[in-house]
Parts: structure tokens; C-alpha cells; sequence
């Protein structure tokens, strides 16, 4: 059975296009054009996942709104904004409310979908195995479990949203080797701005740094890009 | 360098103005002038007035004037000084008053006869007569080249140097006295006989005594033995021999022209008159004029009646400098004007004449000047003058005003009135003006000056207030920050709003044009999804694309990329301040990571193009983020490289100064038209003429903007500096030391 993707996208054109992009890889759409229309078949049936714009016709943070109502629905069903709002403040509000990603719209990151969406699904259905050790990375004190996209610090767990997974296991997978902000983007699926490179990493640092304010192990290399240094 | 007046300060211009305050002393003064002036003009007509009311008051009384013997022919009088000293029989002149202005000279116009042409190196004499308690004193001190005294044996009175006296007593009857000692000493008269030898007359005594050039005789006698009427008569013998009676000098009459009959050798014609025949009267102050005097009397003033042989006959009267006013208690504002009176005294007696407070000496004896009034009034004329006069108790000169009017009984004019008053109390009155004029200056200049000087300053200091406002509402990056109007409702009130409108109207065009950035990348995005999305859902839509159709697709998602990349261009200048916001900071060595950038990033990202740096062998630490130092180079290095003339390198440079870290980037190109220098850092800017953009990079006028907001960030600045005779643009920032060595 297929899985059920719900699109709340106010632009008919953008619409049309995401749930035909998102079909072509064998998904099934459910897409609105307001909030309204989406909250009104969520609460009757919810969907496998939820991809949401933030402004939503005259709502100008109607897709806020919106996830904080799912997420008293269901409080592991994966959401994504998709979103012409590129910037810091918007990030910051809508993982705070329980979104699992955050995308900028760009016809990059369009591309990237399919494969942000498929990881999304494999990380749900992997969150039951039990973590096999062929998928492990160990770095010192950083355990990451790539199948489940879980990283552990001191035995800790650390929640990551999937860009920041990405970033981290890019930087983790040849520590001490600097990765430019262009191959981070290649690696996290997405296309974004070196500032909200940093952002990201910055938010890296502050959950590791939640665990262990002593945490270090991210170098910035001169502002060219970033290692994972290794004691 | 020139002198300009436009040059000079609004406040020294202000306090150049005031000074014109200081033109009130000087009017003061000059009225005061005036004021004095009139004063005197018109004190001299009533002193005129004055003197000529005495002059009538007396002339309505002639039998007073009779019983005084004013008399224009008493001339052959004896005037009787009334001495209010006691005199010494001692033949020393020292308690004598006055007798410099008092004493007559018998001379040639005293000479009664000679034998021989008057020589008056051989003989004359000075002569005073003065009455006191009882008794009439004279002295003689008589210059005579020969002393010839009486014989020892000799009983001629009169063959010898010798004094008579003549006397005409209350009954009438004449008689004459001689002193003709044989030897100085103490001396006795002895009564004249015709038909017998001389008897003493012990009541005439005196004191005879040799002087240097002569003799001296002070002599004294009873006033009782005297009426009205009194001569003396002085002989002067020089040949011991002969006896011969060389020249008799007498009180008696003035022998007009005796002089000229001499030269004719005519001198016989008088050598028989050796003997007085009619004494003089004796003539002296007088009571009853003194007492109607009295009457008249006015304070500060001083009268006096003068025969016509200038002897003061009366005076009444006191001159004293004192000024009349009493002084008053002050009180307020007037006492403080007192105080101010004593701080500024120094500064008054510049402009003040001094005068004495003396009282003058009273009788005062005739001054050459009223002298001169006198001769004037003796023949009919009134007259007024002013003299010093020094006579005064302290020895300060004191001026005088005198007035004198003729005094007359019936239509003889038989003396003068002469009144005088000091000029103290005007010169008073003036210095009290110029002293007011200077206390209302300085206060005028001191308040009026200090509240001008102040409202100057104030004045001064709003204007450059605007002034400094107005410079600093534009940073020399081009940011604008608006200031605060001034509250006042004045014109320089107007102007600071004026001006503080137009920066707020200027600071909304600019915010407008950073914001319509941000908006217009959010409308555009939109579209341009929708665009792209479609595009790709076409491309695999058509699994098998005719080349051309693939062609045109990849043409068009190329293009929407780069309308992307503008947008996060855009997007990046106006997050920016909220990623700095965000900014991770840690210390860096900034000469090791420009060597990092330089090598791994410029020269890879623009491979045509050479840079030149210099590194720099210290250590240069610095606390920031690298990746927003890297930016700010990088926007200076894109512009630099995309500015620069071929071939010619772009130069990056780090240099550490004392308190900054300075960063520069400078190219060889186009110099920046000097209107857009300070605007250049503005969003949305752009120096680049249409058409230039050969490359394939966006160009929106951002990057100098994103320079500008970071080295503000980080407490620096950035400026440009154009050199257009080598066609270089340098950029430099300045940013702060914000970490030691250490």
C-alpha cells in the first residue's frame, strides 16, 4: 500500500507540479490549498506525512498553525515545510513546533525531494530494528547509526533533523578532512546558502553542547568550511 | 593670511558687537563735560550777580563807606593788618603773616627827597604794619649799602640812618617820633622838638638789628597814642662825614612820577620837603563792612571788599572744598552700586579730577589773579575768572572762581567786591557723573555684555549642534541616522526639524529600497518555482526529448538558476543582520587565514586573475567569525576582480596598526565617480554602467553593502580611496583590536 503524503500548498502551479513529482515516485498525494481544507481530513485520517508551506493564502503562518494541529494529532508523524521563508527565524520556529526538516524552496532542493522524502520514510520504518553494527560510525565519543539516523554523543542521543544528520555524518565520515560548504550542501541533499550552512552547524554545535557544554569536535577552517576534529 | 571678518566665529562676532557698550563711558564722560560746562557758566553769572548785589548793597549805605575812608585818594594810608598772632620784638620777621602778599616796598614811589638820583640798590625798604591787643607793630627791613648810626657824642636826631614817626593824636595835634640809634639793640622814639633837644618816649620801643644787606627794625607803640592818623618816614644817611641826608622814604604819599623828575636833575625841587607835613590815615578791616557782610554771607562762598589800593578791607565768608551734599544711607540696589563704587574707585580716578577738600585760610590774602579783577573793577568793569590757589591746609591746589564787581559811592568808584567760591563742589558733581556713567557702563557692559556673550554662546552652540547633527547624520559609509529635533520653536528650531524631516524622509527611501529588496525576492521566488517545477516535470515528462526541446529546457532551468542565485544574493544582504546576530566568534590568526583564502579560494575562484599579498610575519589574532571576514573580503575581492583592468594584479593586504586591524583590497580600473563615494556602501548601489556585466555573476549593488554591515558589526569602518591619476581603488577596513597577544 502506497504511502500517504498530505501537500498544503497555496500556489496551484507549485501544487500540481510537487504532487506530480512526489506520484512519479509512487507516493500517494493528498494536497490542499489551505489550511482549513487540510485540518478537516486530518482529523478524520492522518496521513503517512505532512509537506507544508508556511504562508497558506491569507495565513501569513498558517503552516505553523497547521503543524502544531498535527502534531497534537500524532506526535511522530514526520512534517516538512517547504517554504519561500528562507530564513533563520523561520527555521527556528518550525522545528521548534516538531517539524522533522526544513526546506527552502529552490529548484535544487526540488530536486532533492524524492530522496529527503524516501529517507523520511526509511528512518520511520528503521525506528523499530534494533541498531545493527555494519551501520555504525564510531568517532571517539560520537556514535552514529545511519540506518536509524541517530547520532549518539556520550552514550546521549542527539536529535537531529535530517539536513543536520546529513551535515554531521558528512563531516564524520573522513574526520579531519574539511568539507566546503558546497559539499556539505551535495551531502545533505539540499541547496541553501553558506550563511544557513553555518546556522545549521551552529545548531549542530548547540545540541552536542546541550550534552557536553565542553563540546569542540566541529572546527571552522578559516570560514572555507568545516572538519570534525579528531583528539 | 588675510583678515576676514566672515571668517571669525558667530560668537566673537557677538562679542565684538558688545563691545560697543563700552561707547556709554565715553558719551558719559563727554556729558559730563557738558554738564560742567553749564554748571560753571552759569555759577559764574551768579556769582557775577552775586557781587553785584554785595557792590549795591554797600553803595546804598555811602556813610559807611565814608566812615571807612574808602576813598579812591586815600592812598597815602596806613594799612593796619589785624595780626591774630602775637609778634616778638626781635627784629625777625618770622611771626609776621603774609608778607610776601601784604608788605609794602617803600621804593622810588615812596621817596618824599633826596640829594641825589634814586638808586635803588643803595636804599628801600619793606614795610608791614599790623595792630594787635592795644598795641600797633611795624617792621622795616630796610636795604641800605652804608649804615650810618648818630654820633656817640652827637645830639643831631637826624643826622644819621633813622625811622621817624608821625602821629596825629585823638585831640588833632601833630607830633613826630625818631629812632636814631647810635648802635643796634633796643631801641626808644624820641618826641621831635623844633626848639629843644629830643625826650624819650619809652612807649615807642623796638629792637634795631643789622642784616646782611641793611637793618632791620621791628617796632612796637600804644594805639592810644594815636587818633586816626599815622606815617612813618625812613632816612637814610651813607657819608658819615658830610651827614648829608641822602634819601627820604615815606608811607604817607605816592609820588607819582618822581622818577622821571630825577632824571631831569630836578631833584632840588623837592630836597626841601624833608618832612612829612600831613600823616596818613590809618586804615584797616572794618568792622561794620564785616558785619553787613555777614548778612550776605552765603555757605562756600567768600567776600571780600577791596579799596582801590588793593588792600582787603572786609571779607566774610569760609571757602571750604567740602562738597555740599550730605551723604545719604544707600540701600539696595544703591548699595550695591556704593560697593561696586569702591571696588571700581582705581578705575574713576582715571577719569576723575581731584580736588581738594581743604578749607582755604581765612582771611586769604589777594592773588595776583584777583588782582588783576580788582585793577579791572577799579575801573568800572565786572570780571570773572578762575585760579588755583594752593594756600589750602593739605597743600592740594584748589580751584577757584572768582567774580568781582566795582564797588562804588555815589559815582566814584572806590573799590571792588570780590566773590569766590571753589569749583570743588562742580568738579564734585562731575566726577559724581562720570563715576555713575562708568558704574552704569560696567554694569550695562557686564549684564547686558554677559547676557548678549551668553545668548551667543547658546545661540552658537544650537547652530553647531545642527552642525555637528547634520555631519554625523550620514556616516561616511553612507548610513543614515536620523537626529533628534531641537524642542524650540525658533528658526534654528525650524531648521533642526527641517533637517531632521528630511533625514527621516531620506532613511525611509533607503529602508524602502533594502526592504523592497527582501520583498521582491519573495514574489519573485514564487513564480519562479512554480517555473522550475513545471520545467522539470516537463523534462521527465518527456522521456524521449527531441534534442532541440532538451536544448531549451536546460536553457531555461540555466537561467531560472541564476535568477536563484540573485535572489539568495538578496536574500544574504537582508538576513544578513540577523546572521551576524548569530554569529559564532572565536579568535583566529587573520594573517594565516587570508594565506588559507588566498590560496585556496581567490586564486581557484578567479584563475585569470593575479593577486599580490604580502604576508605578514606576526601573528595577527583576532575575535570574530571567520566565515563573516571571509565574506567581507570576498565581496571586496568579487568587486576588485570584476572592476580590475587585465593584467594589472588585485592587491590584498593586512596591515596591524597601534588600536586597528587594517584590511585593504585596491585594483587597477575605473575610478568611482566622486558623487557616489559615500553612497557606494548603500544597498542596491552600483557603480557599474548597463552592459558591463560580461560575466555571469548577478550584480545587484549588494556587496559593498554586506562590507559595510559587517565591519560595522565589528566596531569598524570601511572607506574608499580613489587615486584616479593611477587609476587605483583601494578598499580599506578598519576593524578594531579585539584580542591581545597573550
Amino acid at each position: 500500500m502506497p504511502q500517504i503524503i498530505a501537500l498544503v500548498e497555496d500556489d496551484d502551479t507549485q501544487r500540481a507540479n510537487y504532487t506530480k513529482i512526489l506520484e512519479r515516485e509512487g507516493y500517494t498525494v493528498h494536497s490542499y490549498g489551505n489550511r482549513l481544507q487540510a485540518i478537516a481530513v486530518f482529523q478524520k485520517e492522518l496521513p503517512d506525512m505532512a509537506i507544508l508551506d508556511i504562508m497558506l493564502e491569507e495565513e501569513l503562518e498558517g503552516g505553523f498553525t497547521l503543524c502544531t494541529q498535527l502534531r497534537q494529532l500524532s506526535a511522530s508523524i514526520p512534517i516538512i515545510f517547504l517554504t519561500a521563508r528562507d530564513s533563520d527565524s523561520f527555521r527556528d520556529s518550525g522545528l521548534r513546533l516538531g517539524a522533522w526538516d526544513y526546506l527552502p524552496k529552490n529548484s535544487k532542493n526540488m530536486e532533492y525531494l524524492p530522496v529527503r522524502v524516501a529517507s523520511l520514510f526509511r528512518i520511520v520504518e528503521s525506528a523499530s530494528m534494533a541498531p545493527t553494527q555494519s551501520e555504525t560510525i564510531t568517532v571517539g565519543e560520537l556514535d552514529v547509526f545511519k540506518a536509524q539516523h541517530v547520532v549518539h554523543w556520550q552514550k546521549s542521543p542527539l536529535d537531529l533533523t535530517l539536513t543536520e544528520f546529513w551535515l554531521l555524518l558528512a563531516l564524520v565520515e573522513r574526520p579531519g578532512h574539511v568539507k566546503s560548504h558546497d559539499q556539505l550542501m551535495e551531502a545533505a541533499n539540499t541547496k541553501i546558502t553558506n550563511n544557513a550552512i553555518a546556522t545549521h552547524i551552529r545548531r549542530i554545535r548547540d545540541k552536542f553542547r546541550e550534552i557536553d557544554p565542553e563540546f569542540n569536535a566541529i572546527r571552522t577552517e578559516y570560514g572555507m568550511g568545516y572538519r570534525w576534529r579528531v583528539r | 593670511m588675510r583678515f576676514s571678518f566672515s571668517k571669525i566665529s558667530l560668537r566673537t562676532k557677538l562679542f565684538f558687537i558688545s563691545l560697543i557698550l563700552l561707547v556709554i563711558p565715553v558719551v558719559g564722560f563727554q556729558l559730563s563735560e557738558q554738564i560742567k560746562r553749564d554748571l560753571l557758566q552759569s555759577e559764574e553769572q551768579s556769582l557775577l550777580f552775586f557781587a553785584r548785589s554785595v557792590a549795591a548793597v554797600l553803595a546804598s549805605q555811602p556813610e559807611i563807606l565814608n566812615r571807612e575812608r574808602l576813598h579812591p585818594d586815600v592812598s597815602s594810608a596806613v594799612y593796619m593788618l589785624r595780626l591774630h598772632h602775637p609778634i616778638r620784638l626781635n627784629a625777625k620777621l618770622d611771626d609776621w603773616p603774609e608778607i610776601d602778599s601784604m608788605a609794602e616796598m617803600l621804593a622810588a614811589e615812596h621817596l618824599l627827597s633826596g640829594s641825589q638820583e634814586y638808586d635803588f640798590q643803595s636804599f628801600h625798604a619793606l614795610h608791614m604794619t599790623g595792630e594787635r591787643d592795644k598795641y600797633i607793630y611795624a617792621f622795616f627791613k630796610v636795604t641800605d649799602d652804608t649804615i650810618v648810626y648818630r654820633g656817640a657824642n652827637s645830639l643831631w636826631m637826624d643826622r644819621s640812618d633813622h625811622l621817624q614817626v608821625h602821629i596825629e593824636d585823638s585831640n588833632g595835634v601833630l607830633r613826630q617820633y625818631q629812632i636814631s640809634p647810635r648802635q643796634p639793640g633796643w631801641v626808644n622814639g624820641y618826641l621831635y622838638d623844633d626848639f629843644g633837644p629830643a625826650t624819650i618816649e619809652r612807649n615807642i620801643q623796638g629792637v634795631w638789628k643789622e642784616s646782611g644787606d641793611g637793618y632791620i627794625v621791628e617796632i612796637r607803640l600804644p594805639r592810644e597814642m594815636i587818633g586816626n592818623k599815622l606815617a612813618f618816614a625812613l632816612v637814610d644817611v651813607d657819608d658819615e662825614n658830610s651827614r648829608e641826608i641822602k634819601y627820604i622814604v615815606d608811607t604817607s604819599k605816592k609820588h607819582k612820577n618822581s622818577k622821571n623828575n630825577y632824571k631831569n636833575n630836578d631833584f632840588k625841587n623837592i630836597k626841601n620837603i624833608n618832612t612829612i607835613q600831613d600823616p596818613g590815615w590809618i586804615i584797616s578791616p572794618s568792622t561794620t563792612i564785616q558785619s553787613i557782610l555777614k548778612t550776605l554771607e552765603r555757605p562756600n562762598f567768600r567776600i571780600l571788599i577791596i579799596d582801590a589800593n588793593s588792600r582787603i578791607r572786609a571779607t566774610a565768608g569760609v571757602l571750604s572744598g567740602a562738597s555740599l551734599e550730605e551723604k545719604r544711607p544707600a540701600k539696595g540696589i544703591l548699595r550695591v552700586s556704593q560697593y561696586l563704587g569702591k571696588l571700581l574707585a582705581p578705575l574713576y580716578r582715571i577719569f576723575t579730577k581731584p580736588f581738594s577738600e581743604d578749607t582755604i585760610n581765612n582771611p586769604a590774602p589777594l592773588s595776583s589773579f584777583s588782582l588783576d579783577g580788582v585793577k579791572k573793577a577799579l575801573t568800572g568793569e565786572n570780571s570773572f575768572g578762575r585760579y588755583m590757589h594752593t594756600s589750602g591746609k593739605k597743600g592740594d591746589p584748589v580751584e577757584l572762581m572768582v567774580a568781582t564787581a566795582p564797588l562804588k559811592n555815589g559815582k566814584t568808584i572806590v573799590g571792588a567786591v570780590a566773590v569766590e567760591q571753589t569749583t570743588s563742589s562742580i568738579v564734585a558733581m562731575q566726577n559724581r557723573v562720570i563715576e555713575e556713567t562708568i558704574t552704569v557702563a560696567i554694569f550695562l557692559f557686564i549684564f547686558g555684555g554677559g547676557a548678549l556673550f551668553l545668548f551667543a554662546f547658546y545661540l552658537s552652540a544650537r547652530i553647531r549642534k545642527i552642525s555637528r547633527d547634520a555631519a554625523s547624520a550620514i556616516t561616511s559609509s553612507g548610513q543614515i541616522c536620523p537626529i533628534t529635533p531641537m524642542s524650540s520653536g525658533d528658526e534654528i528650531g525650524e531648521l533642526s526639524c527641517t533637517l531632521a524631516n528630511m533625514l527621516n524622509q531620506l532613511k525611509s527611501q533607503t529602508d524602502f529600497r533594502e526592504k523592497m529588496a527582501d520583498n521582491l525576492e519573495h514574489e519573485i521566488r514564487t513564480p519562479l518555482i512554480g517555473i522550475s517545477s513545471s520545467l522539470k516535470n516537463l523534462a521527465r515528462e518527456l522521456e524521449k526529448q527531441p534534442v532541440d526541446v532538451r536544448r531549451y529546457i536546460e536553457w531555461s532551468l540555466t537561467s531560472v538558476a541564476r535568477l536563484e542565485a540573485l535572489l539568495s544574493d538578496i536574500r544574504d544582504a537582508t538576513t544578513l543582520q540577523e546572521m551576524l546576530d548569530g554569529d559564532q566568534k572565536e579568535i583566529f590568526s587573520l594573517n594565516k587565514a587570508m594565506e588559507v583564502w588566498l590560496t585556496h579560494h581567490w586564486r581557484e575562484a578567479f584563475i585569470d586573475t593575479t593577486f599580490v599579498y604580502e604576508p605578514v610575519s606576526q601573528e595577527i589574532l583576532f575575535y570574530g567569525d571567520p566565515l563573516r571576514i571571509l565574506q567581507l573580503l570576498d565581496k571586496l575581492v568579487e568587486n576588485a576582480v570584476s572592476f580590475h583592468f587585465p593584467k594589472t594584479p588585485v592587491v590584498i593586504g593586512l596591515k596591524k596598526k597601534e588600536k586597528s586591524i587594517s584590511l585593504f583590497v585596491s585594483n587597477n580600473g575605473p575610478v568611482i565617480p566622486e558623487k557616489l563615494q559615500g553612497q557606494i556602501f548603500n544597498s542596491m548601489v552600483s557603480s557599474r554602467s548597463k552592459g558591463s556585466g560580461k560575466d555571469d555573476k548577478p550584480h545587484l549593488g549588494l556587496g559593498l553593502f554586506i562590507v559595510r554591515t559587517i565591519a560595522q558589526e565589528y566596531g569598524g569602518s570601511v572607506r574608499v580611496e580613489s587615486m584616479p591619476e593611477k587609476s587605483q581603488i583601494t578598499f580599506l577596513v578598519e576593524l578594531p583590536i579585539n584580542c591581545s597577544d597573550e
